[in-house]
């Protein structure tokens, strides 16, 4: 367990160096929170509630929505991409680790690196000038915590994934985007789903990925009821398994790859 | 070297890079996709919220559409056209290509335009020319050769004035000696000129207008066709802004290349 750990330490440190970077980053994701706070000031002008929510709620959502995705931009899958493509993965082959669990541990480093570098700023920004609401109560927010975790597995997960899809292709960047299109859309990263057509919402239900923003910021705002949350949790564990272990196949199927091509 | 020579060396730039993008057909498709999804997510949200509103900021779907696709159309063009210029601190001022380009016999910002394309954004232009042509057809737009004269006039000028403003947010670099981490939060207030800018308060307006004038590539354009005449005022600084602003941009690069000390590398 201590070499995971410190793969994660060396990960977060690695991050430190781009102090710079980040506070344009968080320019950029402010003029884009902007953006979507006006559109929907508008939206809600016309009607107060929509499907709800009001817009103090849809606004807590998407800044929300902001902030976790801002803990998922990350150099980890693309280290792995390149590793698998150079071929220098087979040298992390011989040494007796569990390479899907140094990728875990990377993740969790650089995601706390930015939860602590930069989120807490983003959040800090955001209550000041969009003065969110808070959590529905003290057991709403420790749910909320535990589904992000669960979204956290499930997005490092699918990450996993298409990082070893890198065995397949040799194109790690075209993957990548595919796989983050399709993430910000049925994750609910721009919209709550149940504001979706029906059948879109049942679409985006059945995939895993509103795991990752739908699922803890519902629970966040206490729209659902605590039967619905139980189901929720749930259906973020099954698919953190069911993720992993996909992922673990694939990375197998993959390794035979580099042996055959000689590495 | 006239300037009558300079559209064939792009042809002859250009033909370069097409051959390597007819190489690697499998990158390039994959490479199209996710810019497609994404701009069909944003559209997606656009419909849902027409779904349960009527107008937004006295704008109704149709007309948001046509807003939302001509700003594509120019993004998507300016960005492929001109995507170099995002390269040049790293490339031009660090490592140093610049001195070469200098001792060429051709204008060395269209050497820096010509010698680079993307061809990504091509996916986007489609989406962005449906979306054009179903909100005309949504907003019984008379559209005739003259209509079709405007429009194609609106998105060369809207095409222009984005690489006006992509430069001069890359040439900072000359002064601030950064390599533009400035250049994607300043080309990143584009966001804000995709939709109607009645929705936004005043000093955003103010700024989108008048100070980078993101608006003047698309929305003035587009309400223009929609015949919103509250904008009568601004439709007319179409073209100068078209005219000064590149001058405006042009005059800075010219300035700052005369800044320009080599890195020695």
């Amino acid at each position: 367990m201590d070499i995971y750990i410190e793969f994660a330490k060396k990960s977060f440190q690695r991050l430190l160096a781009y102090r710079m970077s980040m506070v344009f980053r968080l320019c950029g994701f402010l003029v884009s929170l902007f953006v979507v706070y006006y559109l929907w000031k508008a939206v809600f002008n016309t009607s107060p509630t929509i499907e709800g929510y009001s817009f103090k709620m849809m606004l807590t959502y998407l800044v929300l929505s902001f902030a976790i995705n801002a803990l998922y931009d990350l150099p980890v899958e693309h280290a792995l991409a390149n590793k698998i493509i150079r071929g220098e993965v087979a040298m992390d082959l011989t040494k007796p680790i569990d390479l899907q669990g140094i990728f875990f541990a990377e993740s969790a480093g650089t995601s706390t690196n930015q939860l602590i570098t930069y989120n807490i700023a983003f959040l800090i920004i955001t209550v000041f000038l969009f003065k969110i609401k808070p959590p529905a109560s003290t057991t709403e927010f420790s749910l909320f915590i535990v589904s992000l975790l669960l979204g956290f597995m499930i997005m490092t997960g699918i990450g996993f994934i298409t990082g070893a899809i890198c065995f397949w292709t040799k194109d790690a960047w075209g993957i990548f985007f595919v796989k983050t299109a399709l993430v910000i859309f049925f994750s609910g990263s721009l919209i709550p789903l149940h504001f979706l057509p029906k059948w879109l919402e049942n679409i985006a239900m059945i995939l895993p990925f509103h795991g990752i923003i739908y699922s803890p910021i519902s629970i966040y705002l206490g729209t659902i009821s605590l039967y619905k949350v139980v189901y929720l949790l749930l259906n973020q564990l099954f698919w953190a398994i069911i993720l992993i272990l996909i992922g673990r196949v694939i990375w197998h199927v993959g390794i035979r790859r580099v042996v055959i091509q000689g590495g | 070297m006239t300037v009558f020579h300079y559209p064939g060396l792009y042809l002859c730039f250009i033909s370069q890079h097409l051959k390597k993008i007819f190489e690697y057909r499998l990158s390039f498709f994959i490479g199209i996709i996710p810019f497609i999804l994404l701009q069909l997510s944003a559209i997606v949200v656009i419909w849902v919220i027409f779904k349960k509103v009527p107008h937004i900021a006295g704008f109704s779907f149709d007309e948001v559409l046509f807003v939302y696709g001509l700003g594509i159309v120019c993004y998507a063009f300016g960005r492929m056209v001109f995507s170099n210029l995002n390269n040049f601190g790293y490339r031009y001022i660090i490592k140093g290509e610049l001195d070469a380009i200098l001792t060429k016999p051709i204008n060395p910002l269209f050497h820096i335009l010509a010698t680079d394309f993307s061809e990504k954004e091509i996916g986007e232009l489609f989406v962005g020319i449906i979306l054009i042509i179903k909100s005309i057809i949504g907003l019984k737009i008379h559209f005739g050769i003259l209509e079709l004269l405007a429009l194609l006039y609106f998105l060369l000028n809207g095409i222009i004035i984005y690489g006006s403003i992509n430069l001069i947010a890359v040439i900072i670099c000359f002064w601030t000696k950064d390599i533009q981490g400035l250049t994607s939060p300043i080309m990143r207030i584009q966001e804000f000129s995709q939709y109607p800018v009645t929705i936004y308060g005043k000093a955003i307006r103010f700024v989108i207008t008048w100070i980078i004038p993101f608006a003047f590539i698309s929305f003035f354009p587009a309400v223009f066709f929609i015949r919103k005449e509250e904008f009568i005022g601004y439709i007319i600084c179409i073209p100068l802004i078209g005219i000064i602003f590149p001058l405006i941009a042009y005059l800075l690069w010219l300035k700052g290349l005369s800044r320009y000390e080599s890195s020695g590398t």
